[in-house]
Order: C-alpha cells, then sequence, then structure tokens
C-alpha cells in the first residue's frame, strides 16, 4: 500500500498527471510488441545469422562497366567514369559474430508503424582487412558495400529459408540510390499473426572505425572536385561515416538505456510523435533513430537532462531543446565521451540553418532535408505548448491523432510540375533555399513533398536500382499571418548582397524610394486574383528553378484548388470594408453622447448589435444600401420613474426614440424615422438613422432597469459578444474572411436558421484561439478547412467547446506569438475550465435529452455554453440537425473543388421549392439617387421579408416539417426551400395541435398534402421542384 | 372523433383539407350564464336576449389562413345559414356562432349530407372550395413592413397619453403610501414612510438577518493526530483520484481510443 502511494506521488511529479501517465502506459501497450512475437522474431535472426554465416570467402571484381559497379545483380552508379578501376578484393565471408541484431528491436523501442512494415534491423560487420586507408574516397567504400551486400543477397535468396529478399536505401547521390540494405519479409508461416508486419532490415558496414572521422567531416570533399555540392558532400561524408558508427551507435543507446531506464518509453513516445506528424526517413530524412540520437546525446555529459527523468521529462525535453535549438549543433567527441552544445552555426548561410549533431565533426543529420528543420521546430513549439496546457487533455491531440490533410494544417498548398524527371535530393534541397528566400518572414515553415510513393526506393534483386528523380513536388507552407500579405519585398538576411536579391527577384525588382527618404531595391506585388504569398513563390519558383538546378526544366506551378483568393471570391464583394462603416457609427456614438444634457436621462452607452460590428457580416455594409441596416442599443442611465411593466416600458423607450430622432434631426446631418418593432409582447420603438455618409443604423432603447427583462438580457448578451469579438477579431487579419465563408456555407447548407451568427462566429473563433495542434490559422483556406477538422471530430454529446476569450498578452517579440496572441491557446487556467466543466454538467443535467442545446461552447461569460446554441422551444429535432452538420463537415474535408463545396443540394429532403420572392422594393440594388434625395423613403424599403416569410413558416410548422433554405444570410430574393417530414410529429385529432392531421385507420397522420398547399397559399410563390 | 363531422375543402388541384366539425354543447349554457350575469347590471345590452339563443359549432384542423370570409362562404354552401361571428380560439380550431339551434342543426346536417352517400361512402368530389382571401405572399409582407412606421405625431400622442395616465397612478399611489403614514394599527405601531417613497410596494419588506456564524478557534493542523489525519486523508484522496483515473482510462480502453494508428 505504502509503495502503491509512493508511486503515485512520483507519477504526480515525474509526469504532468496521473491520467497522463496512465494513457502513456496504455498507448506504448497498444504499439508494443508481445513477448511470443519477440520469441518468434528472436528465433528468425538466429537462423538468418545461421544462413549468413555459410557465405564461402571468394575473390571478386567489383568494376563491370563504365558507369555502373555491378555485383551479383546490384548496380551501382559511378559518377566519375574515368575513376573507374579494376578493383578485385578479397572477399572475406561474416562469422556469426559478425552479425548483429542493431536499431530499435534491440533497444526495445520498436514500435507499430502507421503504414506499411515494422523494420528489424540487422547489422553484418565487414572485416577491416577488406578495405583500404583512402576506400572512403571516390565512392570506392559504396562499390565494396554493394558489392558485399549483394553477396549476402545471394546466400539468403538459396537458402531454405520461405524469405522474400529485395534490395532498399533511403540515401541517394545524384540521382542514385547508395548504400543498399537488404529488405527480408519473411513468409507468414515463420512469425505469429501479429508479427506478420515485421520485416528485417540487413545492413552491412565496417565492424569498426576504418576510415578516420575527421576526413569525413562536414565539407571535406571526397570526391572528385566540382562533382558534388557541399550538400552532397556531406551526405556522401554521412553515408561513409554512418555505415561505420552503426555499432558505436548502438552501444551508445545500450548504455544509455542502462543509465537512464525510461529512455526506450521516451524513444517509443518521439517514435509515435512523429509518424503522427509524417515525420519519417523517408519524406523528410528525421526519423525514430535520429530522435533516439538526440536524446541520448542530451542524456550525454555535461547532461542537459538528467537521466533519472520519467519518460514524459525525457520526451519534453527532447522537444523543448528542438523548439529552442534548432539552428545549434551538439558534437560527441568520441575519445572522452562528452559532448560540446553550440547554440548556432557559426557559418553563415542558409544552408547552415539547421541542427546538427555530430560524431566527432560528422553530422548525423547530414541527410535530412533543409526544410524539415523548420518543420520540426514549429511541432516541437506546438507540442511542447501542449504539454503545458494544465487545462485541457491535450493526449490524445499529442499521440493519437495523426495530423490532418494539409490544406486544413498548412496556410498555402501548391504543386510544382517539372517538364523533366529531376534528381530528388537536389531538388528538394534547392527548392528549400528558394522558398526560403522568397517567402523570408512570410513563412514560418513549410513542407515539401515528392510525388513519388515510397516503394520507389525498393527493387528486385534482378534490377538495377531505380533512379530517385521526381517530376511532381507538393509545397504546403504555414505562414505568418500578419506578415504574409505584405505588399513589399525587401532586402533580408536571406539573401548575402543586394546583387543577389535583385538577380532573384529579376524584372520584379526595383530601385524605389519610400516616404521616409530611403532608397532601396524592393519588390512590390499587387497581389491581382491571389495572395501576396502565392504570386511572389510562384514568380520565384518560376524564375529561379532551373538555373538554379543547372538544368534546362520548365516548370509549372499549380495552386491548390480551395486557395484562399478562390474561397474568398465567394465572398459578396466589397469596395469599402468595415472602416468606413465603423467610422461612421463612431461619429453617430459622439454626437449622440453629447446629447446628454437635451435628454431626460443620459445615454449610458451606444452599443453595436449586428454582426457588421463584428466584422463577420457575410456581407460588409456598403452606403446608401437600405438593405445593410446594422442594429445598435442605445441604453439609458437608471431611473426609478422607468415604468417597470413591459407595455409601460416599451412607449417609454418609443418616447425616448422620438426624442432621439428629434435631437439627431436637428444637427441637421442625420435623416431619422422611427419604426414599432416586435419586443416580445409588445411593440416598442426603434429609432432608424441614415448617416451623412450613407450608412442605417436602428437603436432600440433600453433603460438600464429594463436589462433584467429577458429580451433586454438577451440583447445585451449580443453587445457582450460584439464587444469581445471586436476587439479579438483585429488580431486575426484572416478571422473576418474566415467567418462570413464559414457562414456563407452554412447558408448553403440551408443551416443558418439553426445555428445562430454568434454560435457560428464562437466556432471560428476557437479555431483561432485554440488552435492547437497547431498555430493559429494565417489563411482563409486554411481556417476554413480547419472548421470542418474540428466539427467533424466533434463528439458533440460527449465534449463541449470552450473558448477562452481571455487572450494573454504577451511578448510581441517571442517567435512563437502572433501580434502578440499565443499560438495555440493552452494557456487557459485550469480553475476557469473547471468552472467551464461543472457548468456543462449543470447545463446536461437539465437537458439529458439534448433537445435544449445539443451542442454547446462556453465561453468566459457563458459557462453553461447554452447560450447561443438554445433551441427554443425544446425539440428533438435538435441533435438530428446538429448532427447533420457534423455530417456535413466530413464529408466536406473530402471535397477538393468549390462548386460542390458550396452547391446546395436538395436530395436529402422530402420536398423542395424555388421561391422567387420578389419583393420589387426589396431589391438589394442601391438607388444612390433615392437614398441621398429622400432618406426617409430608402429607410422604410422593405429589406429581409424573404427571411421574414421564412420564419414565419418555420414558426408555423415546427412540429410537423423542419423548414431548411439558403439565402438567408445572403437575402436573396431567389432561393430554396426544403423540408423534411418530422419524424417526431405527434398526429392526433385534438384543439392544440398545430399542423394539419388527416385520418389513417384507427389512427391520425400529418396531413403533408394540406400542409404544402397552405404553404404555398401563404408564401404565393413557390415552385415546386421536389 | 365520433362526434366529428368530416368537411372537406379544396384547398388546391386535387388537394383536399379536412375540417372536423361538432355542435359546441357547452356554448349556449355558457352564453347564457355570462348574459344572466350583465343582466345583473342596469346598463347591460338590450340584445341580451338574442345573445342567449345563440349557439355554435366548434371547428378543427382548420387551414391556418382561414378567414371570416371563408367561414361565410361555409355557412352559405351549408343550409345557407347566417354566421353571427367567427370566434378563433387558437391557430387551428374556432368557433362559428349562429343565430340559433337550428342554424347549427342545418350547418350540420349539411356537413353530414356533404360528406356522405347514400351507400355511406366518401363523397371528395363535392368538397367545398377554399378560396383565398386577403394579401397573399409578398403583398402581404410588404403591407406589414410599412404598419411598422406609423406617424410620429401618433406615437408622441399615445406616449403622453400613456405619462399622464402613470403620472396619475404614481400620484395616487404616492397618496396611498402617505395615507399610510398616518394610520396606527391595532398594536399600535405606525408605519414609517419616507417623504420620497412613491408606493407602498416599494417598501421592502423587514430584512431577517442569520444568526452570524461564531468562528471557531480550534485549529486543525496543531496535534499530531491531526497532521495525521490530513496525511492520511490526502493520501485516501490521492488513491481516489488515482482509481478514478484509472477507470477513466478503462472507459477510453473499451472505445478503442488508444490506438494511434
Amino acid at each position: 500500500m505504502a509503495s502503491e502511494i509512493r508511486a503515485l506521488q512520483e507519477a504526480g511529479e515525474a509526469f504532468k498527471s496521473g491520467v497522463f501517465k496512465l494513457q502513456i502506459e496504455e498507448t506504448l501497450n497498444e504499439v508494443s510488441f508481445s513477448e511470443p512475437t519477440a520469441s518468434a522474431v528472436r528465433s528468425l535472426l538466429f537462423k538468418i545469422r545461421d544462413v549468413l554465416a555459410t557465405c564461402s570467402p571468394e575473390k571478386k571484381p567489383v568494376a563491370s562497366s563504365d558507369s555502373e559497379v555491378e555485383a551479383n545483380g546490384i548496380k551501382v552508379r559511378v559518377p566519375i567514369e574515368q575513376h573507374i578501376i579494376d578493383q578485385t578484393w578479397n572477399f572475406i565471408p561474416p562469422t556469426r559474430e559478425n552479425v548483429h541484431v542493431v536499431g530499435s528491436w534491440t533497444s526495445k523501442t520498436s514500435i507499430r508503424k502507421k503504414t506499411g512494415r515494422t523494420p528489424i534491423d540487422m547489422f553484418v560487420g565487414m572485416n577491416s582487412e577488406m578495405f583500404e586507408p583512402k576506400d572512403f574516397r571516390d565512392y570506392r567504400f559504396h562499390r565494396k558495400h554493394a558489392a558485399f551486400i549483394a553477396r549476402l543477397a545471394t546466400v539468403l535468396k538459396s537458402s531454405a529459408l520461405p524469405l522474400s529478399v529485395e534490395y532498399t536505401s533511403s540515401v541517394s547521390l545524384n540521382g542514385s540510390f547508395v548504400l543498399p540494405s537488404l529488405l527480408i519479409v519473411p513468409d507468414s508461416s515463420l512469425l505469429p499473426k501479429k508479427g506478420r508486419k515485421l520485416c528485417i532490415l540487413l545492413h552491412a558496414g565496417p565492424e569498426s572505425l576504418v576510415f578516420p572521422l575527421k576526413k569525413l567531416a562536414l565539407g571535406r570533399e571526397n570526391v572528385r572536385e566540382g562533382l558534388l555540392d557541399q550538400n552532397q558532400t556531406n551526405i556522401y561524408n554521412w553515408t561513409v561515416a554512418r555505415s561505420q558508427l552503426t555499432l558505436t551507435f548502438q552501444s551508445l543507446m545500450h548504455s544509455t538505456s542502462l543509465r537512464a531506464t525510461a529512455f526506450a518509453d521516451a524513444v517509443k513516445l518521439g517514435s509515435i510523435w512523429l509518424q503522427q506528424r509524417n515525420f519519417t526517413l523517408a519524406k523528410t530524412g528525421f526519423g525514430t533513430f535520429e530522435f533516439a540520437l538526440l536524446l541520448a546525446f542530451l542524456l550525454k555529459k555535461p547532461a542537459r537532462l538528467p537521466a533519472g527523468c520519467s519518460s514524459y521529462q525525457l520526451f519534453r525535453g527532447a522537444l523543448l531543446f528542438l523548439a529552442e535549438h534548432i539552428n545549434g549543433s551538439i558534437n560527441l567527441r568520441l575519445d572522452d565521451d562528452v559532448v560540446e552544445y553550440t547554440d548556432a552555426s557559426s557559418e553563415q548561410g542558409l544552408e547552415n540553418k539547421r541542427l546538427r549533431l555530430c560524431v566527432d565533426g560528422v553530422d548525423m543529420l547530414a541527410n535530412v532535408h533543409l526544410f524539415a528543420f523548420d518543420l520540426l521546430q514549429q511541432e516541437a513549439l506546438n507540442s511542447t505548448d501542449m504539454l503545458n496546457d494544465l487545462a485541457r487533455d491535450r493526449f490524445a491531440a499529442l499521440f493519437l491523432t495523426p495530423q490532418s490533410p494539409s490544406q486544413a494544417r498548412y496556410d498555402l498548398n501548391l504543386e510544382i510540375k517539372l517538364s523533366e524527371p529531376t534528381e530528388s535530393t537536389s531538388l528538394m534541397h534547392v527548392l528549400s533555399i528558394l522558398l526560403r528566400k522568397a517567402w523570408g518572414s512570410r513563412c514560418i515553415c513549410f513542407s515539401l513533398t515528392a510525388d513519388n510513393n515510397e516503394s520507389q526506393n525498393t527493387w528486385s534483386l534482378n534490377d538495377s536500382s531505380p533512379d530517385d528523380v521526381v517530376k511532381r513536388i507538393h509545397v504546403s507552407a504555414q505562414l505568418d499571418a500578419h506578415a504574409s500579405e505584405k505588399r513589399l519585398t525587401f532586402m533580408s538576411p536571406e539573401f548575402s548582397s543586394t546583387a543577389e536579391f535583385k538577380e532573384f527577384w529579376g524584372e520584379k525588382c526595383s530601385l524605389r524610394r519610400f516616404g521616409n527618404g530611403e532608397i532601396k531595391e524592393a519588390v512590390v506585388w499587387y497581389a491581382r486574383g491571389q495572395s501576396v504569398s502565392e504570386e511572389s513563390a510562384v514568380y520565384a519558383i518560376h524564375h529561379n528553378l532551373a538555373k538554379l538546378l543547372q538544368e534546362d526544366i520548365r516548370c509549372k506551378v499549380h495552386l491548390n484548388k480551395l486557395n484562399s483568393s478562390n474561397l474568398g471570391s465567394l465572398l459578396p464583394e466589397s469596395s469599402v470594408g468595415y472602416g468606413p462603416f465603423l467610422q461612421s457609427f463612431q461619429a453617430l456614438q459622439n454626437v449622440l453622447s453629447e446629447l446628454r444634457d437635451s435628454l431626460p436621462l443620459r445615454i449610458h452607452s451606444t452599443m453595436g448589435v449586428s454582426s457588421s460590428f463584428r466584422y463577420s457580416s457575410l456581407s460588409v455594409p456598403e452606403p446608401y444600401n437600405p438593405s445593410d441596416i446594422a442594429e445598435a442599443v442605445i441604453l439609458l442611465e437608471s431611473t426609478p420613474k422607468w415604468p417597470s411593466d413591459a407595455e409601460g416600458s416599451a412607449i417609454a423607450a418609443t418616447a425616448f426614440a422620438i426624442q432621439i430622432a428629434e435631437k439627431l434631426r436637428d444637427t441637421a446631418k442625420y435623416a431619422c424615422m422611427i419604426s414599432m418593432e416586435q419586443d416580445g409582447s409588445v411593440e416598442s420603438g426603434r429609432v432608424n438613422v441614415q448617416t451623412p455618409e450613407g450608412y442605417y443604423f436602428k437603436f432600440q432603447i433600453l433603460c438600464d432597469q429594463a436589462v433584467n427583462t429577458p429580451e433586454g438580457n438577451k440583447v445585451l448578451d449580443v453587445t457582450d459578444h460584439t464587444r469581445m469579438l471586436a476587439s479579438l477579431a483585429p488580431k486575426f487579419p484572416t478571422y473576418s474572411g474566415t467567418c462570413r465563408l464559414f457562414k456563407l456555407w452554412i447558408d448553403k447548407q440551408m443551416l443558418s436558421a439553426y445555428f445562430s451568427e454568434p454560435l457560428c462566429e464562437l466556432i471560428v473563433l476557437h479555431v483561432y484561439l485554440n488552435s492547437a495542434p497547431y498555430a493559429p490559422p494565417a489563411t482563409i483556406s486554411s481556417a476554413f478547412f480547419r472548421i470542418f477538422e474540428l466539427l467533424a471530430s466533434w463528439d458533440f454529446k460527449e465534449d463541449f467547446l470552450f473558448v477562452d476569450t481571455n487572450v494573454p498578452e504577451v511578448d510581441s517579440t517571442d517567435s512563437n506569438t502572433t501580434n502578440g496572441v499565443h499560438s495555440t491557446g493552452c494557456s487557459t487556467p485550469a480553475v476557469l475550465f473547471e468552472s467551464a466543466c461543472a457548468g456543462i454538467v449543470h447545463q446536461r443535467q437539465q437537458d439529458p435529452a439534448f433537445t435544449q442545446a445539443p451542442m454547446l461552447v462556453a465561453t468566459n461569460k457563458d459557462l453553461s455554453g447554452a447560450r447561443w446554441s438554445s433551441w427554443d422551444p425544446r425539440t428533438r429535432v435538435a441533435v438530428v440537425i446538429c448532427a447533420r452538420l457534423v455530417a456535413l463537415a466530413r464529408q466536406a474535408l473530402f471535397i477538393d473543388s468549390l462548386d460542390p463545396l458550396f452547391a446546395v443540394d436538395v436530395s436529402d429532403f422530402d420536398v423542395a421549392f424555388r421561391v422567387r420572392f420578389n419583393a420589387g422594393k426589396a431589391s438589394k440594388k442601391v438607388d444612390k439617387t433615392l437614398s441621398v434625395s429622400d432618406p426617409e423613403q430608402a429607410m422604410q424599403k422593405p429589406v429581409a421579408l424573404a427571411q421574414e416569410m421564412t420564419a414565419a413558416l418555420r414558426r408555423l410548422y415546427q412540429d410537423s416539417l423542419i423548414l431548411f433554405n439558403d439565402g438567408l444570410r445572403t437575402q436573396d430574393d431567389e432561393f430554396i426551400l426544403c423540408g423534411i417530414w418530422n419524424a417526431f410529429a405527434n398526429a392526433k385529432l385534438k384543439p392544440g395541435v398545430a399542423f394539419p392531421v388527416k385520418p389513417n385507420g384507427d389512427k391520425f397522420e400529418v396531413d403533408k398534402d394540406a400542409i404544402i398547399a397552405e404553404i404555398e397559399r401563404l408564401s404565393g410563390c413557390l415552385v415546386r421542384i421536389k | 372523433m365520433t362526434d366529428y363531422i368530416p368537411v372537406p375543402l379544396n384547398v388546391g388541384p386535387n388537394t383536399v383539407h379536412t375540417i372536423y366539425v361538432r355542435k359546441h354543447v357547452d356554448y349556449a349554457t355558457k352564453n347564457s350564464k355570462g348574459n344572466s350575469d350583465s343582466d345583473s347590471d342596469s346598463d347591460s345590452d338590450s340584445n341580451s336576449d338574442s345573445d342567449s339563443s345563440r349557439s355554435a359549432v366548434f371547428m378543427m384542423n382548420l387551414p391556418i389562413d382561414i378567414t371570416d370570409d371563408n367561414v361565410k362562404d361555409l355557412c352559405e354552401a351549408f343550409g345557407n345559414v347566417h354566421l353571427i361571428e367567427f370566434e378563433r380560439l387558437g391557430t387551428r380550431h374556432g368557433l362559428v356562432i349562429l343565430a340559433d339551434d337550428a342554424s347549427v342543426s342545418r350547418f350540420l346536417s349539411k356537413a353530414k349530407k356533404l360528406n356522405t352517400t347514400k351507400d355511406g361512402k366518401s363523397k371528395s368530389k363535392k368538397a367545398i372550395v377554399f378560396q383565398q382571401y386577403g394579401p397573399k405572399g409578398v403583398e402581404g409582407y410588404i403591407a406589414k413592413h410599412y404598419s411598422k412606421f406609423p406617424s410620429e405625431q401618433e406615437l408622441a400622442k399615445k406616449a403622453d397619453e400613456y405619462m399622464e395616465l402613470l403620472a396619475e397612478r404614481e400620484r395616487i399611489e404616492a397618496e396611498e403610501a402617505m395615507e399610510a403614514s398616518t394610520k396606527v394599527d391595532e398594536d399600535g405601531f405606525q408605519l414609517v414612510v419616507y417623504k420620497n417613497r412613491k408606493r407602498l410596494a416599494d417598501i421592502p419588506p423587514p430584512v431577517v438577518e442569520a444568526p452570524k456564524k461564531k468562528k471557531t478557534m480550534e485549529k486543525d493542523d496543531f496535534y499530531k493526530f491531526q497532521l495525521r489525519a490530513n496525511r492520511k486523508q490526502e493520501m485516501t484522496d490521492l488513491l481516489q483520484r488515482f482509481q478514478e483515473d484509472k477507470a477513466k482510462i478503462e472507459e477510453l480502453k473499451k472505445k478503442k481510443k488508444f490506438k494511434p494508428f
């Protein structure tokens, strides 16, 4: 008992929480291999070792042609033709002692793979007598290695064991795969069922250090001058060094796992984390081995991480290191077994902005693509944020959920198509540098994915190795929301000189004089039809790629069909934006505040209610367009004289409205009208105002006491919501566009009537304020698809959304911030979140059948989460419509073009009508002449009558026919009205039943024909289409 | 249902909307009772005698847009009875008030005849045509929209009238309050009313303060046994939390939530 308690206390300290520890244990159990499997694998490995030991010694020629070295079917291309020498060598067969099981299997860090087979690494040591001292030069080592591996392949192929043997390689130089291994897939009869997704990777290499590492250090050229560039030279040196250090690393991992008992589990966690984020050896060059190596280095003297740490702490420590020191380097000195840290690479140039894990000066991450480091850093930053979250359980997002398709993860996606197949490694490297230069501070990180399948680097024993070439590359970028759309590009640290800058941007670059008198080279982007980030990348690739590759190739750059520009073009056009509208309101507010002494009661405040004050109305208010009338509230100071009854209160409000209208007219600038609107059971007056700038506002008058009524409370809730969004929205430049687009989508799915505008706005805000596991979106397209991802994964019956609107202001110099907004929203105080959870539990107790508010979105001011998602009256239909939203969002994630995404689909409905509600005077077209000459007539123009009609129909038939229509937010006069017969309709012949019924045997049923006839009569403008 | 007579209305091409009618048995009783109450008043209506003879038909499952004109059409079709009033009781039910019982009987018998043939089968072809009266669709909504803009003078007048009434009411209430302050109750107490008090109802009821809890001086972390008990409690809480966590994990495991791939 005491030991159990001690263990629990330790778990609380060593792990984030007790639950987190249990979750880690369960996940690791899930991905680990069982003991019976391990035992079967051991037996198989012994058999393979025995087979390998049957090799016989022989003298074998290596070179067979001018450009290739062939040995037993394997061909390795040699780039230096004149250096081919007929080299003969003694093949010394491996003994049992030379065959080792290495890597993750032996260090017990092997986990099941996301796709494909989990490899078990075997290493066959090559006797050092097989090598000459200078064999590390000019591919001589590679030739001998290839011949050796080919010999092993022959032996394995001729053995009696039922094995499938192929060559595989993950490294290529000049388009040819080098340092091949053998991929051995055992017959299913050899392994138990759970081990059938295992394979064996047989590597070969010198058993000891036969070539001095200092000769393979960074930048040391070992291939004839000019054949390999700096990056390829480093990769070449890495291949030789990595091959002969296999057993050194094995012993490093072993000793580390003995010293730090949690090492193996930490590596497993790292492996899962990397796999979920698509970091594999083939895609980025950074895989489980590299993570384990980093962790082993961090545990070496002088230890950054103490050996006694838990697996969680070790994993977190490694992520913190990646987040903070991605441009640093660690060098392990083999002589004295210590590591040295260097914070940032002393070498200049974009090529050197990378993490280096060196062993006596040889970089073990030389094969990692340059772009992967920024990506790794960003993922590490996001994940450390999630690990620091004390409120929400982020385990699933960290380890269990695979990263989404790129259109939600990344802000910008494009595809480069090349006219000729191009060598993959060089292309990746050149593109990494090119895009870093082109985007500069616009981009935080980007990912390059070659469009070749992973099986390309595997070939059969009888074939020569394929070329590692690529014709198409996908580029996905995470942009900086505030810098990505800047219209000017200046000389940046990515360029070493102005001449380089000018050459890079070509004709786009020009010498310009700026307002502050500065004269400098700059590029101006006009971004016509596409965003600045898209335009700059497309131009830079077209202008520079062929030049940098030094090849005569042409390339075409295709943007994703659902890019921000295309999506943005769906929104109603706006010539002016929200600025003049808000300024006009501000001016009106000032005038109203000056009326304080001329009214019986002082005006306490004037607040906006409509979504146009929150930057989220579907159409941006245009001047002299009465359809764009914005609603607001004038709150009067409290007085004991204000009538307490509803009728009196409404009459008093009307009287004040008349007085305010008169005063505003007196200023001779504002045209005013009084209209009577329904407030609950009574009608009260509103002041309709047309400002000199041509904007229309409708003010409701409320007294401080009146806010205690349900209607008053509702209005104040909206004003609170408006105030909150008005302050938050400008911090996210794309929030407004995304919100409008989401509302348009909801409208096209005919769900606008069921999901209130504030609810939609909060869902969108959640994507920005709680963006984990990503950074906040920087474009409309990524934000839009993240909304779908959020809705698609939202089990709304079990879970709720919490939008913490208290965004902490942090240091703006912090790289992990967006204009002072914390990146992933993991800083919600635990106490606040617990209060929200308690509020939600209470709400669920009130609504166990999900008839009132199935989807709960809580905020700091609404801990019940039901303020904006409540259905009035309660209905069983609510949960069905919420489920429809989720289903539509799931479907939307798989759509890759605009039209089907925003199409109105009537196939799911029982009845459908096309409505031509031509209100005549309600036309949306702006009649500027009339509006200027007779503003009162303009203000009386009937607007949104179609919406009024559909709302009335929906209210009338809510118990029998669930009605849906589009055009609600777009205020169209022509729209589709659809309906589904309510399966829960209680059809009886009795007073109070709200729909016509007809007899059906002994019972009654909904009289569908009568209902449709009624709807046709009431609207007078329906054409039935289904 | 057996009491009701179905009446088919032809509401559109090949569309019949059936309404259900029956005699409203309680109407005459209630009406006569209401009239007898009003008879006691010296200013009673001279038509009270004729009112007491009225009778009514209760109608259900009415079309939502049924108007008095539609009911008139119905009355004309059913024995040319004279409609006194159509009283809506809800969205889909109402009373058709007719002159007397004879009219009701005629109405119902005609309805029955319309509904059945000699062999008792349905006779939907003879359904009564339901005409739409009043503004249709957009016209109605436009008319409703313009009615939202009454003249400001009218509104101001209405507001002034209400304010005068309010002021009068307030004056009376203030007088009542002041009057109450002069009265002495049977126990000899007199209500204290401040001169600014507008209404008696505004006087708050006396507040009964809850007895204050005495602050205990006892410390819960002083004696060794208390410290021991606290430690034990902490351990128990820890174990309990662990058990809860384990249960939670088991639940997640059942839902297969720990499969990363």
